[in-house]
Formats: structure tokens, sequence, C-alpha cells
């Protein structure tokens, strides 16, 4: 039976990370599902077809070229096919109106019946007549990355579960493997399938202009988005705002949702850890366990090497790479690969001295003596010995790594606009007073780092 | 009793541990000015201009009732490297050279120039003067200074090593002769309408401690030696200079200006007997050092302080007086019209038009900003007072890109044209509140209208990099502007291309621009002159190679009992000189806590 | 004794040898990478900008070796000899200042400050630094060691475990807090705004009340705090594990059989075999301690050496950056190799090879 402790910190960590991977469906100021109609878009589709009409129109009595002319023809048609899309209009009247206008292509007399054709798109809009769209705005404007992030949700449940219980599942752990990764991709595929483009324009902005008109919604938990500005509503205290959509931490200084911006930076924080622990993990244990194995010149470089990079000046260095690449990379990855770059020093040094443990067991001895591959040795034998010290060594860096990039950020040296990290929305309280700006991400980061700290102790209680 | 304590009871302590650190942080939410001495509100008109730049801010009789002496704690954002005016030709060394320097010339009230350490200046012709230098001046250290050490300062612009390239344009045109230690005829090689503020602002050294040829006679050097002895020489920082007071001390967390005993006009004297700069990058940080006493006067408070519950409380109790000062300066987005997407008149207006700038000033500066149309802020002589910024009006905006040709082709919410979508990236400088929010708001404004604008923070070396070959779609600066100043730096199309010098960064090519701009810097009448910079700023108002932005005041907070808040064009915006504690009777009505 | 003296200052010597080159070899590498044009920051003016082709631009990029080849400016920054056109005049100069790098221990003059020696000032900021760093981690211990002999008690009572495990997760909790946030919530809750009982900013006062040490150790208190808070985690849960494995040996049950209680017997006589190793941990945790430290100087505004470094890096001073990252790289070598060599001395059986347990 695991520690409860750990299991409470995977748990915590596990509901945080999904909490910020479902902040698209959680707070966002587009609906979840919308039946509504783009008033907007069609009554632009009819102002564009109206003057396309009137230039060709213009064209044909300038007597000018041909090509002015058929130019002319070609923006018309691309304009009344705008307009057909964006109208309720029954699919035999548009194939008829289709094919006349076909007809009436290269030939500059019917001019009078192109226009008794288009009479009827141009005259009053009404409200029946714009297309209906059904679906998810939500799904509509996230981008393949926050599709992923949500296709990831089961394997995250299953790897919290498996480090919560304390070990992996006993049996057919490949046919999990497989499974998890396949539904993963169906889900990912399947969301991307599943877009309307079209409905990304329906959010509260346009619903309260009347530029959109839904007939029935279902708006999210928090109605409001992580970029949505207000600023009318700016510096707002929590709860301070009586609108049927209260501000549940506050509002920053351009009237955003505190509690959305958290919500969605929340990912970008917590994948920095992730990613930094995973690259921490897969470069320390290759080069431990190759010194272990190896030994000899390369072992003693190696430490040597290790030694070193454990003696320079950290956040020195980072400043410095950050101002390198600020306008190139994203800074977030940069601060993950950089914590990564150092961090790996201690996972690598706990493989090598596992290794050397596990090299000179006497039942690897005796496989080595009777010819067995040292490949097989390793992944057998090796990897499994070493792999869970490893990975909590690894954890427990990835714990630093949220802390660096808060700092970091913090002080203004690794910001973007406008997705925010935890540290940047810390930075952005501009003074103590606004206190719903710097302490729920502080507390956050506090959080975080705690549990990946918990997670990584290695040390065991006494027992008496 | 350790071993005895149930979880429950710990878990309790705890979480009111927890209560009660957040109950303390909780100062309550930022109220509105309840009370103020000043109606603290932005000038509107020229008349209420007038009134915040004449009044004193606390003490209608200053002269009779204040005393000389003490010192007075002044605050700095940032410290120059160097002091030598001839060299470094920022803010912040003019702040600190005001007192510690003087020149030929200064400024009157009334906007002429008065002599100063000149006695009498006599114009010959529009392009010559023959200058009588005042008899008795002193270097702080106790050296005559005489014609000498003008002739000297005015070479040093003539060698090329001198790293005095900031103002080398302007003075490599003025030629000086000495007819004895105390006359100098001075000429302008053309007509230049800035040529008596040139002569009047003309850096001066003292000879006898940065010419090497006096320093270390019997030597031969050359131009790179001598260059080299100015540069580096220590008196740049332990500066010795003509001013009421002299550099005490000088390192990386301040200054000490102490009264220099040798100084001759009573009148511009200075009543404190020593300033003391401090410097404190952090504005927060130096609005808490104003309201425990450690520093005197803060002229860099940010809005949310100004108006926090802590500034209410202290004003109200009388321990400090808020105040505004006019800051004449503004920051801007300056387009690149090398891009072609820029190019188009049409889209720099829909730029301007798709935002609602006023409600940004609003609710970022609390209404304390004047919108900006032009080149001149509004308070400024060359600024129209019909010409009005643009109003946010997202449907022109739409309007004029449809008819420059930019559509949305395939619905993804970004406009297109010839194939390619509308993207802009505008550069801002990392680490400044107002870009980041103004960024991010105008990142929100331009989607709905159809572009999509990405703003990259970047620190100062790669923005200056980037802004000085063009290298950008869009970029944020800001501009502090001078009494007069000359528009050919940032107007004039000559400035225009990738690597020049100057500061069109907006790469402005208009021939009507150019043509005011030549016209302005022969016309030598001033009211001539005046009416040429105001048609030059209607005409660049019409062309928008910038998205103007706004001219904040300068939020101040002072202790109760300093005295003699006066306005001046200038950087800091106010007389350091002039500020001062009242006579022991009214000093303990502002004693510092 | 003498013979471990001088086998420790030679595995000194090698550290040194091996990881201060390799330091400076990456910041002359960041740099030369490093986006950005050098020479407008440094010629930056306030309403002009200054042409970067002209003379006095190419000069100060010659002098300050910016358009040479990387050997030449690893050589330069390396030292002993000065390759500028003002070096040594073996390479190249005309002898005015022959001597400059890591290895002549002299840093040069700051690049927009020509007047001020780079060795100058940081010696007045370590001046700030160490102090703060010292104080941090003397506090951080002394606030440990009660702490640490509560957990060591409670652990191994029946139902103190829990509150044991609490009072650890609190105390891990704090630590995992970020800096900053700490910083923030020290100056709202004991500075000017809040019970008003310790300056929040700088480092000396207009009209000090105190004499000057007591004065600078008044406004040390809070940075020190929010520096060393953080710590006390780590400390206290290594101290207790020691003491109780300590507990274990002979001496401490006859200690135990004298009479004393548990807390007495731990307090007087496991305590004090208990801390040597942790000051050990003081040479691993140098380097995060200065580090630490920019963001306390930026919040408490204080003129430390992380501030000097940062706003070097900022303003591309290459000599300024070097000069700080050596520095620390050379103290950080110092705490590793006394870390070390303590946890040598006392455990016998990690005196086999060379692993260094983190």
């Amino acid at each position: 039976m695991a520690d409860p402790l750990r299991s409470l910190a995977a748990c915590v960590l596990g509901a945080l990370l999904a909490l910020a991977w479902l902040a698209p469906l959680v707070a966002n100021d587009k609906p979840l599902w919308a039946d509504a109609r783009d008033v907007q878009a069609a009554q632009l589709a009819q102002v564009e077809l109206g003057a396309a009409l009137d230039q060709y129109r213009t064209a044909l009595a300038a007597d000018a070229a041909a090509t002015q002319a058929s130019t002319a023809w070609t923006e018309l048609e691309r304009a009344w096919e705008q307009a057909a899309a964006r109208s309720s209009a029954p699919e035999s009247e548009v194939a008829r109106v289709r094919s006349t206008m076909t007809d009436c292509a290269k030939r500059p007399e019917r001019l009078v019946d192109v226009q008794r054709l288009l009479a009827p798109w141009l005259e009053n809009l009404e409200l029946p007549r714009v297309r209906r769209m059904v679906g998810s705005p939500v799904l509509a404007s996230v981008d393949s990355g926050a599709l992923l992030r949500l296709a990831l949700l089961p394997v995250l449940a299953c790897l919290v579960f498996w480090t919560a219980r304390g070990r992996l599942p006993d049996g057919h752990r490949l046919w999990w493997a497989l499974g998890l990764a396949a539904s993963t991709v169906l889900v990912w595929v399947g969301l991307q399938a599943v877009q309307q483009p079209e409905l990304a324009r329906v959010d509260t902005y346009r619903v309260e202009r009347a530029q959109v008109h839904v007939d029935r919604v279902l708006w999210p938990l928090v109605q409001h988005g992580p970029a949505q500005t207000q600023l009318s509503e700016a510096w707002s205290a929590p709860g301070g705002y009586t609108r049927p959509n209260p501000h549940w931490l506050g509002t920053d200084g351009l009237g955003r949702d505190a509690l959305s911006r958290l919500l969605h930076g929340s990912a970008i924080s917590l994948e920095i850890a992730l990613l930094a622990g995973a690259v921490a993990l897969a470069l320390g244990w290759l080069i431990g366990t190759t010194c272990g194995l190896l030994g000899g010149w390369f072992d003693t470089l190696c430490v040597r090497l290790m030694e070193t990079l454990a003696s320079i000046p950290f956040l020195f260095l980072a400043i410095v790479v950050l101002a390198l690449v600020r306008g190139r990379v994203v800074p977030s990855v940069t601060v993950a690969l950089l914590v990564a770059a150092v961090a790996w020093v201690p996972v690598a040094r706990l493989v090598r001295a596992q290794t050397l443990v596990e090299r000179a067991r006497e039942h690897v001895q005796a496989l080595r003596v009777v010819g067995i591959p040292e490949g097989w040795i390793l992944l057998r034998h090796i990897l499994p010995a070493t792999l869970p010290a490893a990975a909590t060594a690894a954890a427990f860096l990835a714990g630093s790594a949220v802390g660096v990039e808060a700092a970091l950020s913090w002080l203004g040296l690794a910001t973007t606009i406008p997705q925010p990290t935890w540290g940047a929305l810390a930075g952005e309280a501009g003074g103590l007073e606004r206190w719903w700006l710097w302490l729920p991400p502080s507390l956050l980061v506090a959080l975080t780092c705690a549990c990946l700290l918990v997670l990584g102790d290695r040390r065991e209680e006494p027992r008496s | 009793m350790l071993r005895s304590a149930t979880p429950h009871q710990a878990l309790l302590a705890l979480a009111g541990l927890a209560l009660g650190g957040l109950a303390a942080c909780s100062g309550g939410e930022p109220k509105q000015a309840s009370s103020s001495v000043l109606p603290l509100a932005l000038p509107r008109t020229q008349a209420e201009r007038t009134a915040l730049r004449a009044v004193d801010a606390f003490h209608p009789e200053r002269d009779s009732a204040l005393a000389s002496g003490g010192t007075v704690v002044v605050h700095t954002e940032s410290l120059p490297k160097q002091l030598n005016p001839l060299l470094v030709n920022t803010a912040y060394a003019k702040r600190l050279l005001q007192d510690v320097h003087a020149t030929l010339m200064v400024r009157g009230r009334s906007g002429g120039f008065e002599p100063l350490l000149a006695e009498r200046v006599q114009a010959v012709s529009p392009t010559e003067w023959e200058v009588t230098l005042r008899e008795g001046v002193r270097w702080h250290d106790g050296q005559p200074f005489s014609s000498e050490d003008v002739l000297f300062s005015l070479s040093l612009f003539r060698n090329p090593e001198v790293r005095c390239d900031d103002l080398r344009w302007q003075y490599e045109r003025l030629n000086a002769t000495a007819t004895d230690a105390r006359t100098l005829r001075f000429a302008y090689a053309e007509p230049y309408f800035q040529a008596q503020a040139a002569l009047a602002d003309l850096p001066l050294l003292p000879r006898h401690l940065y010419d090497l040829e006096r320093v270390q006679p019997g030597q031969t050097h050359d131009q790179s030696a001598r260059a080299r002895f100015v540069n580096e020489h220590p008196a740049n920082r332990a500066w010795i200079g003509l001013g009421p007071y002299r550099l005490a001390r000088f390192d990386s967390a301040g200054a000490e200006l102490v009264r220099f005993a040798g100084w001759f006009e009573p009148a511009r004297a200075g009543r404190a007997d020593t300033i003391r700069w401090n410097l404190q990058p952090d504005p927060s940080a130096a609005f808490r050092a104003v309201l425990s006493g450690e520093l005197d006067i803060v002229a860099m408070v940010t809005t949310e302080d100004f108006y926090s519950q802590a500034a209410v409380t202290a004003e109200t109790e009388g321990r400090i007086v808020r105040s505004l000062l006019e800051s004449p300066g503004y920051w801007y987005v300056a387009w690149n019209q090398l891009r072609p997407a820029l190019a188009d008149v049409r889209v720099r207006q829909a730029l301007a038009h798709a935002v609602d700038m006023d409600a940004f000033v609003q609710a970022h500066y609390r209404g304390l900003a004047a919108r900006v149309s032009g080149p001149y802020p509004p308070g400024s002589p060359f600024c129209p007072e019909d010409v009005s910024a643009p109003a946010f009006d997202p449907e022109r905006a739409a309007r004029l890109l449809r008819d420059s040709g930019w559509k949305d082709l395939d619905q993804d919410g970004v406009l297109e044209r010839d194939g390619a979508p509308l993207r802009l990236e505008l550069l801002v400088q990392a680490q400044n509140r107002t870009a980041a929010d103004f960024g991010a708001y105008y990142q929100e404004a331009l989607r709905r209208v159809g572009i999509a604008l990405q703003v990259t923070p970047l620190e100062l070396a790669q923005l200056v990099a980037r802004r000085n070959q063009r290298e950008y779609d869009a970029v944020m600066l800001a501009w502090a502007v001078s009494a007069e100043p000359d528009p050919e730096q940032s107007w004039h199309s000559k400035h225009a291309p990738a690597g020049s010098a100057g500061n069109n960064f907006s790469a402005l090519v208009d021939a009507e621009v150019d043509r005011l701009i030549e016209a302005g810097q022969r016309e030598l009448d001033p009211a001539r002159r005046a009416e040429l910079w105001l048609a030059l700023h209607r005409r660049i108002a019409e062309v928008q190679p910038y998205l103007f932005g706004a001219s904040p005041l300068r939020k101040v907070v002072s202790r109760r009992a300093l005295h003699g808040l006066r306005w001046q064009q200038a950087d800091p915006n106010y007389v350091t000189r002039e500020l001062g504690f009242a006579r022991s009777a009214d000093a303990a009505q502002g004693a510092p806590r | 004794m003498s013979a471990r003296l001088v086998r420790l200052l030679l595995r000194l010597l090698v550290r040194w040898a091996i990881t201060v080159p390799l330091v400076v070899l990456i910041v002359v590498l960041a740099f030369r990478l490093a986006p950005g044009d050098v020479r407008a920051l440094h010629s930056e003016g306030a309403e002009g900008r200054t042409a970067t082709e002209s003379l006095s631009s190419q000069r100060f990029a010659e002098e300050h070796l910016l358009d040479a080849s990387v050997w030449r400016q690893y050589a330069h920054a390396l030292g002993p000899f000065d390759l500028s056109p003002r070096g040594h005049r073996w390479f190249g100069g005309d002898g005015t200042r022959p001597w400059h790098g890591l290895l002549a221990l002299e840093f040069g003059t700051e690049w927009s400050r020509p007047q001020v020696r780079i060795r100058d000032e940081l010696a007045q900021r370590a001046l700030t630094t160490v102090p703060l760093a010292l104080g941090a981690f003397v506090v951080a211990l002394l606030l440990a060691l009660p702490v640490s002999v509560w957990l060591a008690l409670l652990s191994t009572a029946p139902r103190g475990r829990y509150v044991a495990r609490l009072v650890s997760t609190f105390l891990l909790l704090l630590d995992a807090l970020p800096g900053f946030a700490l910083a923030l919530l020290l100056v709202a809750l004991l500075g000017p705004q809040g019970t008003n009982w310790f300056p929040a900013t700088g480092l000396d006062s207009r009209e000090p009340q105190l004499p000057f040490l007591l004065d600078r150790a008044w406004h040390l208190v809070l940075p020190v705090l929010a520096l060393s808070l953080g710590g006390i985690a780590h400390l206290a849960r290594q101290l207790s594990t020691n003491l109780l494995q300590l507990e274990r040996e002979e001496w401490m049950r006859a200690a135990r059989a004298n009479g004393l209680t548990r807390a007495q017997a731990l307090r007087r006589h496991a305590l004090p075999h208990a801390l040597p190793p942790l000051i050990g941990l003081f040479g691993g945790a140098l380097p995060a301690l200065v580090s630490g430290a920019v963001v306390v100087e930026t919040v408490f505004a204080l003129q430390g050496l992380g501030s000097y470094a940062t706003e070097a890096v900022l303003a591309r001073d290459l000599s300024i950056v070097l000069a700080t990252c050596t520095l620390a790289a050379v103290v950080a070598v110092v705490g590793s190799v006394l870390a070390d060599e303590l946890v040598r001395s006392l455990d016998p059986r990690s005196r086999q090879g060379d692993v260094t347990h983190g």
C-alpha cells in the first residue's frame, strides 16, 4: 500500500492538471453548445454581394476590356456563394440560382436576368433566412494543442491512479499502453473532425450586441475568457461585481477575469514542470546507466562534468540564455529545457550509483557469465531497478522547475502576451493591495511544488 | 502536551494561521480619492493647463515662508552612467546636471532666453552672436571659467572619436572665436531655427581637466589618445561643474549635491543646503519610502499607488500631499511603412479606429492622461486645437480595410489580400506595464476587426537592434518632447532607411512633411515658424505614421512639510533647487514619522 | 592534518581549473550568440540615435573585442594577458593595460561607466549579498533546530506521527511558496503598511536611530527572513532524521539511562553531533542562495550581486557578467568541495569512490 501522503499528492497534482487541461471548457467566453444564427456575417455577405453586383454592372457599362468584366463576374460568383453559404435557403433554390448564374456567365446581355435573380438575396435580411448552426463554439475555437490535452485526460487519470496506488498494473502492461495511445489518437482526431469553424464567432461580446443570435445555449461555469478585456470592470475585487456573471476572483487591470486567466495559465506552468522533469529523467537515466555500465574513462569524465554543472550559477545563466532566445523560442519551453539541462545531474548520479550496485549483484554476474547480451540485462534487470528512484528524483526537480519559472516570469524575463503563467500573473498584481491577483497563483505554485516535492521525497519516515 | 496533540487541533491551528495571514493582507479595495488638497483632474483647456503649471501646490506665500537650509531627499528611478554633458544626453543626466552645472543661457519663464554664464548676448546677424561671459565665475575646484573652456568644449565635437555622436550633428555647424578671456563670437553655418538654443545649451567642459595637452604637456598626443582621455576621464563621474551645487557623492545608490559657496546668482541659488538623489527603480518601493519619510518627494508614482487606501489615509492625516505635474512626452506605436501591408494609409487609419483608446486611457490612467493626436502633445503651442485623435469606430475600420482590398475569404477570422493574411507583430519593451497592458488590449481589439496581432516583449538590447534595422511591423516606444524639438530627426525621409541615424521609426516618406520641415528649419521668425509646425502636426495626423498614444500626467507624492514645487518643461518637470522645508513653526506640522 | 589540508587544497584547485574556464567559455559563447546591438546599447542617447558606423562606435568595438574571433575573446576573458588594442605588447597592444582576465584577477572597468572598476563595485555589492546569504543560512538553521527536535519527538509517538507529517507538509508548502510571494507577504505583514516593525526598502535609514551596524541589521531582517524561511523545511527534516538515527547509538541510550528525558537527551547530546553535516549543506546551498537573492533584492530594493548581474546581462556588459559568473562559480566550487569534505570526514563508508549524495 502506498504512502497516503504521496497518494494525496498524486491526486492533487492530477486534479490540478486535469482542471488546467479542461480550462477551455470550464472558463470561456464562448458557450459549450449553442443553437445560433450568425446575423452579422450574413449581413456582411449581403453587403459584399451588393457591392460585387454594382462592380459588375459598372464594369459592363464602362464597356471596358473583357478581362475586367470577367474578373468582376468571378467576384460576383464568389460573393454569391458566400451569401448562399450563410443563408437558410433550401438546397434546391441554391442549385437553381447557381445553374442560372452559370448560364449567364459570359453573356453581358443577360445582366437584367442576373439582377432579377439576385434581387431576393439583397433585400432586408430576416432572422429565419440566416442559416442555423448547431454545435460547440468552444471546440470550434480551440487549437489542436488544446484538443490534444483533452484527449490525454484518460491517460492522466490512469497515471494518477497508478501513482496513488503505488504500482503499475500487474499484467498486460503492453496492452494498457497500446490501448491508451490508441484512445488518445482516436479522441484527438475525432474532436478535430467535429470542429465547425464557423461557430467560433459565437461569444458573449457578439451575443450581447445581437451580432449573433442564439436560440438555445449552454454556457460554461465561468463565462469569461482569459483574454476578454472589459475596461469598465478593471481592478475589481472578488465578487465585487453584481452582474449575472460575477468575477469569482476579481479582475486585473484590463478587466480580464482573474479566475479564467489562472485556469488557462495553469496548463503552461504545469507543463513546464512536466517537461523539465521528463527531459531531466530521460537525460539523467541515459547518462547514468551508460556511466555505470561502461565505467573507466567515460565514467570519470561524466562525473567531472556533473560536478562542473552543479557549480554553475544557474539563475545568471538562465537570464543570459533567455535573453538569447527571446523573440525566437517560446520562453516557457526555454525555461523548462534550461532547468532540465542542469537538473539531470542529480538523476544521473542516483542512477549511476544504483547501476553500479545492480551490476555487482550476483545474479547479474551469473547472467553475464552465461552469455546473455548486455542490452537484455539492461532492459530486464537494471531498468526496473533504477527507474523508480530516478522518477522520484525527477519529480523533485520538476518541483523546483515550477519555482524557477515563477521567479523568472515574475521578474519579467519570460513573459508572453497574452498567455500568462503563474509567475507572470503574480507579477501583474502591481502592488500588495490586490491580493486576489498575486496570492492565488502563488498558492498554486506552492501547492504544485509541494506535491512534486512529496512525490520526489525518497526519505522514508523513521519508524521507532 | 505535544504528544497528545490531536491531528484535528493541529489542523485548526494551521487553518487559523492561514486565515489570519489572508485577513492581514487584504488591506481593502482601492477606493476613489475622497479628499485631497487639489482637484486631481486632467487640464483640458489652455487656461487650466496654465493654472496647473503656475500653481505652487502647497503654499501661496512661497518666498517669505520658506527657510533656507536642510536636506531634501529626492527620488530617481534611474541614474545616469556618467555626468559629462558632452557625452551623455539622457534625461536622467540632465536631472542632476541642472543643479551641478550651468550653461551660457537658460530658458526664461516666458519662453525666451536669459543669459546665465553669459553676461550679455548680442545677435549681430541671424546666424552670429557676440557673447560676453560673466566675471568671476569659478569651477567647483576653484579654477576660473573663461572663453578657453568654451572653445575647447566646442573643439571636442570635431574629434570624431569622442563619444558625443548624439550632439555632434548640432555642434559641428557652430563655429566660435575668442577675442579675449571674456568675449566670444559665435557663428552658425546656416540659418537654423535652433541655433540660439544650441548656443544656449552648449555643453561646457573644464579645459584644465580635460585637455590632454594641458594635463600632460611636452608629449605629442594623437586624436585617439585625446578622445580616450575625455571619454574615460574620472571627472565624468566626479563631475566638476559650474552650478549652484557641488557634487559631493555619486555612486550606484544615488548622488549628493552640496551647496557651492562660490555661486554668483542668488536668485537661482537653491533653498536646501543639500540635495540627495536616492535611486529606487521600483515605483511601489519608492511610494512606500515617501510614506515612511525616507524620501521627501517621488514623481513617478503608479496610478494604483496614487489612489490607494494608504495614500488617501496619509493625505487626510496630513503627512503627504498628492499633486499632478504635466510631463510633455507620450508613447506611441510606430508602423513600419517599409512593410507592404502598412504602406497603405487606409490600413493605418483603420488600425487607429479599431481600438478604444479613450477607454484604455480612462482605465489605465484613471483619466489622468491626454490623448495625443500628432507629433506635439496637447499643451504644446504647436498642437492645433481642432485636430483630434481618431475616434473609436470599428465599423469604419472594417470599411477602410475592405476598401483597401482586405477580405476574409477562408472564414478563419483573419483578413487576407492576395493570399497573404494580415498578421502583424508588435514589439514592446519587456518589464513595461503600460506596454504589456496596451499590447493585450490592442490584440483583442484588432482580433474583432480581423487582424491577428502578435505582441512580443523584448529586452532593451534586442528591441534597440531590431528598431534600428527596421525589422518589425510595429514597435511601441515613447518620446519626451522638449520645448521646440527639431522634427527632422523623427519625420524627415532621409532618416527613413534602415540603419540610418535619427528616429524615423515609421520610415515615413512624405514630400509635404519634408517640405514643411525644411522650411521650418530655415524660418527664424517664431510666429511664422509656429504656423509651419502647426501645419506639420496636421499633415502627420492625416498620414498616421504612428498610432499616437497618450501623454500621462506625472503623479507626485511629497511630504507635507516640503514646499516649493514648481513646474518646468524639462524632466523631472519640477525644479529641484526650489524645494525646501518650511520654517520651524510649520515644520512640526509635517514632521517625519 | 596538514596532509589532508594539502589534499583538500589540491582538490579545490583541480575543481577550479575545470569548472571556472568552462563557465567563462559558456558566458563568452552566450554573448557571441546573443541577439541585440551591443554598440547601440552603450551609445544610446535620449533623443537621437547614434549611427553604428561612426568612428567612436568602431573604437568602442575594437577596444572591447566585439568583432574579434571567439578564441581571442576567450583568451582575453581568461587572461592573464590583455588582448585588446591597449593590452600587452606581445599581442599587438600598446602596453597601457597589460593584464586582464580571470587569471590576473583583473576584470577591467564597466563598459558604460569607464571610471568604475568592476572589482571595486563587486566588493561593495558583496557587502550586501554576503551578509544576506550567510544570515539567511544561519537564521534558517537556528529556526530549524527547535522544529527538528519537535519533529523527532513527535514522529515516534503513537498518534504524533500524523501531526509530524502535517507539520512537515506545512513546512514543505512554505518551502514551495515562490520567493517573491513570501517576500511580499512578509512586507505586507511586518513592513511599514503592516505592523511596521521593520523597514521594507534599502539598507540605510535617512535619520538612523540606531548605530550604523544595528541599523543595517534592522534593515536586513525582512530580506533575511524571506530568504531563509523556505530552507527551514529542508533543514528541519534532515536534522530530525539525523537525530533519530543518532538516538539508536549506544551513548545516547546511556544518557537516557542516566535519567534525562528524551527531549533533554536529544537537545544536549544528539544535536551537537547532528549539526556538522548540515554545515556541509551550506556549501551546496550557496549557489541557490545567491540566485534566490535576486528576487529578494528586487522586492527590497537592495543593490546586491544578483541585481548587478541581471542588469549587466540586460545591458550587455560582458565584463560585469564574466566577473559575477566566475565569482559565483568559484564560490560554488568552494562550497561543494567543503561539503564533500565534511561528508567524507564524518561518514567512513562514503570514503570509497567519489560519489556525493545530493
